[in-house]
């Protein structure tokens, strides 16, 4: 009998407690904020990107990264922007070979454009941050950079009379490491470029997209002897890999070697996309190369021969035509529906 | 009548599984942190000599210390706490403070440093501010360097007259830099005991240390570049070897 009363009471608190949780979970839904649910638009021919499911998108939230995004106050002096250095008609990349930070500090790798970053699988040159939202924290605290503090940043934007605010909206929750991190994951998660000539032309069907040079050209990318499609491949043009193009004998900036200290990752970097390269001069992981002819020059030679050169880089020869029409493909990758449509993003407005 | 046997025979064993927070019979924990030169406790400002007779000042002195375990007389692992800030006050001391089982204990483990798994983790994931690797903080460095393990800060009088010289600052990481320590126990706590471990830390050890001594006028600064790993990686052995038990 005291058994049975004992149970009976368990059985009660087993179904009362999560009856009260479910009430109280109902309760405070009902005072969240709505939000506008956002899909990602996928261009054609592009896989589905894997997200990271701690980030639903919502309109709000990405409204609000594209805010932080273009705000000075990011910085320690509130001098510069994330797209003081991303520009937009550059493709999110920078003007220069090494981006300046505030305080006129000197960065150390040329700034890379920003676009398709859903489908990238790590982040930076060296790829040593696994994700985007990781990747916000590194130049908000780089000294050569925003030289501030997460902690910081939060602090400003708490105090300020819109932020608190949208991020209530967005997230449901107050400005922390976490939300404002994500908000700028997702805004430059929509950064999606995908509509170029040569996407209308391999993935639309328009025959008329690519120029015959090009298309001439897109042989030539393919082909056994320049073999640039090995490392350049998918519809992103890398294929995610960490390799030496043997740009240099010895290597100042050792690339992936910093993230893995292994001496067989010195002067390895990854390989990156190629689209829109019209837009994302100078090249290379240290801006060296001015043009697209001198980063052709450089591998038509072969390389410098470091001991960790990728072996596919044996070096080839090219008249002139093939050199014009191997450039005519390049730009073919040139999206500037993409460019024109993120200049508008920049609330400043500034025409550059 | 099956149930309820099943149902009680549950109850019952839940509180009684070893070495479990829901352990009903605890008692508390103490591990102090004290600074000290020459076996005397000071306060984190003290000035004291250093082997080559400058006088060395610290300002700041911090550390991580990672997967604190008290292994019980049947030799199992009890867990106290993953990872735990140490921040040493002005007054020299820190203290951290855990509800462990009642039991005989008879080592105790933990590491100097974070480790890799929290280590490579996302610093924004840590929501909880008072969460030792939340980024309030200030312990991250970045992508390729992530957690500081050890701060120490300070300054240099080379002349001992008075006049600091210069400062010196080592933020050490990395795996290399990662170390172990253990003590040997011979604790019986009871339900609703209190034991304290006084853990001195010497203020000398810090700097001069054999072969890991460090001089703080021509290696002043330790800055997350791995190049360098190797003043890292003596810092943390100092951190290690001033450590002792009382």
């Amino acid at each position: 009998m005291i058994l049975r009363s004992i149970f009976n009471r368990l059985l009660f608190l087993l179904v009362f407690i999560p009856a009260c949780a479910q009430i109280s979970d109902e309760t405070q839904q009902s005072n969240e904020v709505k939000t506008t649910p956002y899909e990602l638009e996928i261009p054609v021919g592009f896989t589905e990107p894997v997200l990271a499911e701690d980030n639903p998108l919502n309109q709000e939230k990405i409204a609000l990264g594209q805010k932080l995004f273009f705000d000075p106050l990011l910085s320690k002096d509130s001098s510069i922007s994330c797209a003081s250095c991303h520009f937009t008609h550059k493709a999110f990349s920078d003007t220069v070979r090494f981006s300046i930070g505030v305080d006129d500090s000197l960065g150390i790798r040329n700034a890379p454009p920003l676009f398709n970053l859903a489908w990238n699988e790590a982040y930076m040159r060296d790829g040593g941050v696994p994700t985007l939202a990781m990747q916000v924290i590194s130049p908000i605290q780089d000294e050569r950079e925003m030289h501030n503090t997460v902690m910081d940043v939060i602090d400003r934007l708490n105090v300020h009379p819109e932020y608190p605010q949208l991020f209530q909206t967005a997230f449901n929750d107050s400005i922390t490491p976490f939300t404002l991190t994500r908000a700028i994951e997702a805004f430059e998660w929509t950064l999606i470029s995908g509509n170029s000539p040569f996407d209308r032309f391999e993935y639309q069907q328009e025959e008329k997209a690519l120029s015959p040079s090009a298309q001439r050209g897109w042989e030539l990318f393919k082909s056994d002897r320049l073999n640039c499609i090995q490392c350049h491949s998918e519809f992103n043009f890398t294929n995610n890999t960490y390799q030496c193009n043997g740009l240099y004998e010895n290597y100042e900036d050792v690339g992936r070697a910093r993230i893995t200290h292994d001496s067989t990752d010195i002067g390895k970097f990854k390989v990156p996309s190629l689209r829109n390269l019209g837009f994302t001069a100078p090249y290379f992981h240290d801006g060296s190369a001015a043009d697209l002819n001198e980063v052709i020059d450089h591998y038509a030679a072969g390389g410098k021969k470091h001991f960790n050169q990728s072996e596919l880089i044996g070096g080839f020869e090219l008249n002139e035509q093939e050199r014009f029409d191997l450039i005519e493909f390049l730009c073919s990758l040139n999206d500037s529906s993409f460019v024109s449509n993120t200049k508008k993003l920049n609330p400043s407005n500034i025409e550059l | 009548m099956r149930q309820y046997h099943l149902l009680l025979l549950v109850l019952l064993i839940i509180p009684f599984a070893s070495c479990k927070k829901n352990n009903k019979k605890t008692g508390t924990y103490t591990m102090d942190f004290q600074v000290q030169t020459d076996d005397v406790n000071r306060e984190l400002s003290y000035v004291f000599p250093n082997a080559a007779n400058q006088d060395l000042k610290i300002e700041l002195l911090q550390f991580y210390i990672s997967d604190i375990i008290l292994v019980d007389k049947k030799g199992e692992d009890c867990d106290i706490k993953d990872i735990e800030l140490v921040k040493i006050g002005t007054d020299g001391k820190a203290s951290l403070s855990y509800d462990i089982p009642a039991g005989d204990y008879t080592k105790l483990k933990f590491n100097l440093g974070v480790p890799k798994e929290l280590n490579e983790a996302d610093p924004t994931g840590f929501d909880d501010s008072d969460h030792p690797l939340h980024v309030s903080n200030n312990t991250y460095w970045g992508w390729a360097t992530m957690y500081r393990f050890f701060s120490l800060e300070g300054r240099y009088d080379v002349e001992q007259d008075g006049t600091f010289d210069g400062t010196y600052a080592y933020h050490t990481g990395f795996e290399e830099s990662f170390v172990s320590v253990e003590y040997d126990l011979n604790m019986s706590m009871g339900k609703d005991g209190a034991i304290t471990n006084t853990f001195n830390i010497n203020l000398a050890s810090l700097f001069d240390n054999g072969a890991n001594s460090v001089d703080v006028v021509t290696e002043p600064t330790y800055h997350g570049n791995y190049e360098e790993v190797n003043l890292s990686v003596r810092v943390m052995n100092n951190l290690k070897s001033s450590l002792s038990m009382e």
